[in-house]
């Protein structure tokens, strides 16, 4: 299967440089910004050969969770206001931050996901770890994510157990004995795994450090497409200033 | 902006709390119990028509104690990275408030149940208790932010505070049955 243009950027740089582009656009606050961050965004998302339905897929989360909340906002009272109707008075700051939450969230939903398209999860921790993030975090990181998709199966067939024995059927505090019981079994079998996991890992030599074997080269192409995220956090920044 | 780095400065103040406290042999079962409180927390759970996933934000400073700092941060990434949930923005502030809330729950934990390990019905209370005090907490601490962060975010407060003490109400009872019933079959889980 063909590669995409992303895959080939070296973690440590494109960890670096989007971080950054993020933080630059979490910074900004300006319509000229904002807007400037998010067609950036996009021409990432096009450039680097992420796949758009991925993308859309990720946003439709926090969009919900915005066309939720948004009544909520829209209602907030505000100085200015800008339409009076019967029941409800709507004030331009309201409908300004409404604005701004769905600019800067749908832009830096983009970049992350294309910090994450395709990523090998471990090969982005060891990049975690050779720009600075501490030894011991990242072998926790490592570690947890290991077991999490095993503990989501054993909750899978603990829920399959439940509903068999018509737990779905149940509410109030019925549902909330059973559902302890469900945290419970979890809980009690990961704590007698996790002392069998750390006596195994230390009878194996495990000291608190993980080692990779591969290690990085970056290309120049890399430090290139570096540098352009980064002119771009910069002329986010100064736009956001100077505009 | 500044509250999103003002977090992070925080967090990695709390991190570095957190690892120290963690000794380099018990980083597997750190992770293998940060794993388990993860997945715990996507359990539904239904009120009314509605359903919502509770933290285990107290459950997990409980068990766990100082060591529940890095494995609050290895949940909020991971929430972050392969569910979409928070940004990575926000994950400072956000992990922050709760490193506080489960330092707060852990040690007051710690001090009501001193000299009365013996009584486990009250210690049980004693769980819940401190675990619904422990959700308000960061749902003040959250609300608090949000209004610093401008007037027009006052209403956004109102609500999360509004759905976060119900969630407390229900964490709190959830985890005074869990740590009931743990402190039969297993003990050393809740008292050591």
């Amino acid at each position: 299967m063909k590669k995409a243009p992303i895959q080939f950027w070296d973690y440590r740089w494109k960890l670096v440089s989007l971080v950054i582009l993020i933080f630059a656009i979490a910074y900004t606050g300006k319509p000229a910004a904002m807007i400037s961050g998010l067609a950036f965004s996009l021409l990432l998302t096009f450039f680097t050969g992420t796949n758009p339905g991925e993308a859309v897929k990720n946003l439709k989360t926090p969009l919900y969770l915005l066309l939720f909340m948004s009544p909520f906002i829209i209602l907030t009272p505000g100085r200015e206001l800008l339409w009076q109707l019967p029941v409800v008075k709507i004030y331009r700051e309201s409908l300004d931050l409404l604005f701004t939450i769905l600019l800067k969230s749908t832009s830096i939903i983009l970049i992350f996901n294309a910090l994450l398209y395709k990523a090998d999860l471990t090969r982005l921790m060891q990049a975690m770890k050779t720009v600075g993030i501490p030894g011991k975090l990242i072998s926790i990181l490592i570690s947890t994510y290991r077991y999490i998709f095993l503990y989501r199966k054993d909750l899978v067939k603990l829920s399959i157990a439940a509903k068999l024995r018509a737990h779905s059927k149940r509410r109030g505090f019925s549902h909330l004995l059973t559902s302890a019981d469900i945290m419970l079994t979890l809980l009690v079998r990961s704590y007698e795994q996790s002392e069998r996991v750390q006596a195994a890992m230390v009878m194996r030599g495990y000291r608190g450090e993980f080692y990779f074997a591969e290690k990085f080269k970056s290309k120049f192409s890399d430090k290139i497409i570096s540098l352009v995220v980064l002119m771009a956090a910069t002329g986010i920044i100064l736009m956001e200033n100077l505009c | 902006m500044s509250i999103c780095l003002a977090g992070y400065v925080g967090t990695v103040a709390l991190t570095a709390l957190g690892l120290k406290k963690t000794e380099q042999e018990n980083i597997p079962a750190v992770a293998v119990m940060g794993a388990a409180f993860f997945t715990a927390s996507l359990i539904h759970f239904r009120i009314g028509v509605t359903s919502v996933h509770l933290t285990l934000l107290g459950l997990t400073a409980i068990i766990l104690g100082v060591k529940a700092i890095p494995a609050i941060l290895a949940g909020l990434f991971f929430q972050a990275v392969l569910f979409q949930h928070g940004g990575i923005s926000t994950l400072g502030v956000n992990a922050m408030i709760m490193m506080t809330s489960a330092l707060f729950c852990h040690y007051s934990f710690t001090l009501l149940i001193k000299g009365k390990h013996n009584k486990s019905l009250y210690i049980s209370f004693v769980a819940g208790g401190v675990t619904l005090l422990t959700v308000l907490l960061a749902t003040v601490m959250t609300s608090s932010l949000l209004i610093l962060s401008g007037d027009e975010f006052k209403g956004l407060a109102l609500l999360f505070s509004v759905s976060n003490g119900t969630l407390a109400l229900i964490e709190g009872v959830l985890t005074g049955i869990i740590i009931n019933r743990l402190l039969k079959i297993k003990p050393e889980m809740v008292l050591s």
